[in-house]
């Protein structure tokens, strides 16, 4: 299989400043939600990043969908940064990039028939003609297993597995490279849940469509990735294809995690690794290693020294100083 | 385990809404009982009525729409359906304890922890002053709150969902209850954070032999910790059984649909098994079972008569007219 690249992320870094607005309100603090994150998407390929509530996965998500602007490092579009793109290359830059959120209630415009909504996109970047954008709903809407009169209905007529279906149809009108799926099952009920997976990964192979999967749910990762990053407050913690987390997971982070995933089968006797505490508040974070409050294999270094993501074995990268020594 | 004393029984249990656009059946003729030390699992997807069920059994169907129109809720053989108000007052939290999805609607945002937890202790003990707070602090230290001494002044807004979830558990310990209804406990919880709350959950149950009703629409969680489940599907238990023959020896097509939409670790499929359809409308069910269009073994009688409970083994029943075939 040729790996080819389709955006890079280098060194990013994404801070907020959290209540500088007023004279006495004292010093601004800086919330640090992505601190120093590099990974690379390969066309055609599902790259799944799962962490906790916090850890900063959707904001990377929204970055490189330059809902944000980062503070620091870059992201590589086809080898050119995505800040310096002029405007042209933005609006094409858009087009090639689309996502899916998590609430597709929250994501649908009420007032607006759901042909129309699919139509948008194509209207704001010139796309076809105006039947052909009509043909275009018509197709996308069969593509994502929706009936063509169901274009004249509005949004509150669906069940959220249909609008998740709308939401895809429109993410798909324009024929885009790279698909930012923001928790997109997470909302549904899981026989619906199970559709919409199957449906992402049709999808994904008749198109030849790069996702990028974001989650909490490992299962569902599982499934659908072939490259997992695993994040914890802001950094990425192991990284690895898909079956080296699962089967040889190496950060204490990952392991609890992945001992924490309920197998639905009473036979089968878990032991999870039950973690202590939360997580620690990334406003005031203690130096050294940020899972050193939680972690069952802390040692003194880990309270100093800030572990690097680094290679263990071949395409496995892992930032502890347990496993990659000092 | 089965000769065990039954607690909680109920009988035919119907609530109903009526709303202005019609007549809503959540729950439709439930009938189940609940053990002394058990774990009973309810099953079911948004809308099935697993959490109308619990409120009925509490007593707080929401006024005016909802009604419990027929049935019999009997707790060591008194009737709850037949209590006034007043007396169902003194029945909650002294035996019936619930804890919900969202810990923060449960819980006052202008009243410190101590004040609230306190509250709670005091309707079982007769505490008052310094006695009290440290009976309180001795319970926070029990469910793994650190440093519960200046926690205990806290509000709500200032614990991560974690704590304020391990605060109910709190309460409930406090109160001491016969039942423990828990209804989604975990649901908008962190992965991590999910093992620690069933961890102490399952810790109270050894300790006080009290019987839970886990409410939940992860089978994952009940595969792990339910002695008993109930299916429910569109306001009806479809099928009821043990644990371990829920998961191995199945007999309704919609649990099975249920347990192969779940995406399985460590099995790379392609494809995740779904069940086709959209959840049922509860305002225009059929007349005749209400899983029959996205059932694969409906017959014609499936349309307009709905099966009857039928017992397959010890304590397994299913209604389906097809389960010898399935």
């Amino acid at each position: 299989m040729k790996e080819e690249s389709i955006l890079t992320v280098k060194n990013l870094k994404k801070h907020f400043n959290i209540g500088k607005a007023g004279f006495f309100s004292g010093k601004a603090k800086t919330l640090k939600a992505v601190n120093d994150v590099s990974f690379s998407l390969i066309r055609g390929q599902t790259f799944g990043l799962v962490g906790e509530s916090g850890c900063g996965k959707s904001t990377i998500g929204r970055t490189i969908l330059k809902l944000h602007k980062p503070t620091n490092g870059e992201i590589l579009y086809q080898g050119k940064n995505i800040e310096n793109f002029e405007s042209k290359e933005t609006m094409s830059y858009r087009r090639n990039v689309q996502a899916v959120f998590q609430d597709p209630y929250g994501s649908l415009n009420p007032r607006m028939r759901i042909g129309e909504f699919i139509e948008e996109p194509m209207l704001v970047h010139g796309f076809l003609n105006s039947r052909g954008r009509k043909e275009r709903v018509n197709e996308l809407l069969d593509i994502v297993g929706l009936s063509t009169d169901h274009a004249r209905r509005f949004p509150h007529e669906f069940s959220g597995g249909q609008r998740q279906r709308i939401c895809i149809a429109r993410a798909l009108s324009l024929n885009p490279k790279l698909v930012i799926l923001d928790e997109p099952v997470s909302a549904l009920d899981v026989s619906i849940r199970a559709q919409i997976l199957n449906l992402l990964m049709d999808l994904q192979e008749e198109f030849d469509l790069t996702y990028l999967f974001i989650s909490h749910d490992l299962s569902v990762v599982e499934h659908i990735s072939d490259y997992v990053a695993v994040m914890y407050l802001s950094k990425i913690v192991e990284m690895a294809p898909c079956d080296m987390i699962f089967n040889n997971p190496l950060h204490p982070y990952t392991r609890a995690l992945l001992s924490a995933i309920l197998v639905p089968d009473p036979e089968l006797s878990q032991q999870a690794i039950i973690l202590e505490g939360d997580i620690s508040d990334p406003l005031n974070l203690e130096q050294g290693c940020s899972f050193q409050n939680r972690c069952f294999d802390v040692c003194d270094e880990c309270l100093g020294k800030e572990p690097q993501l680094l290679e263990v074995e071949p395409n496995h990268l892992v930032a502890c100083l347990k496993i990659t020594g000092n | 385990m089965s000769e065990k004393e039954i607690i909680l029984e109920v009988r035919n249990l119907k609530t109903h809404f009526f709303t202005n656009m019609g007549l809503i059946k959540a729950v439709d003729g439930s009938s189940f009982s609940l053990r002394k030390g058990q774990t009973l699992g309810i099953v079911g997807e948004s809308g099935s009525g697993k959490s109308i069920t619990s409120l009925s059994i509490l007593g707080l169907v929401p006024k005016p729409a909802g009604k419990i129109v027929e049935g019999e809720i009997l707790y060591c053989g008194e009737d709850l359906v037949k209590k006034s108000q007043q007396e169902m007052r003194e029945f909650r939290g002294k035996k019936i304890f619930m804890i919900s999805q969202d810990p923060m609607t449960s819980l006052n945002p202008v009243f410190n922890i101590g004040n609230q937890l306190g509250e709670a202790v005091r309707r079982r003990q007769n505490l008052n002053g310094r006695n009290l707070k440290e009976k309180c602090i001795e319970i926070l230290k029990q469910v793994q709150i650190r440093s519960a001494e200046t926690r205990i002044n806290a509000f709500p807004h200032e614990l991560s969902g974690g704590m304020k979830q391990r605060l109910m558990i709190s309460m409930a310990l406090a109160c001491r209850p016969e039942i423990l209804i828990a209804d989604e406990p975990t649901t908008a919880l962190d992965v991590t954070i999910q093992a620690q709350i069933l961890q102490l959950m399952m810790e109270i149950r050894e300790k006080y032999k009290t019987s839970i009703i886990l409410i939940t629409h992860d089978l994952g969680v009940i595969a792990r910790f339910c002695d008993y489940v109930l299916v429910m599907y569109a306001g009806k238990i479809v099928e009821k059984a043990d644990i371990k023959t829920l998961f191995k020896r199945n007999r309704h097509p919609y649990t099975k649909g249920l347990l192969n939409s779940l995406p399985h670790l460590g099995e790379k499929q392609h494809r995740l098994m779904s069940i086709k359809g959209q959840p049922p409308d509860l305002l225009n069910l059929p007349a005749g079972c209400p899983f029959e269009p996205r059932c694969d073994y409906a017959v014609e009688k499936c349309s307009f008569e709905y099966p009857s409970d039928e017992s397959v083994g010890k304590g397994h029943q299913v209604s389906c007219w097809r389960w010898r075939e399935i």
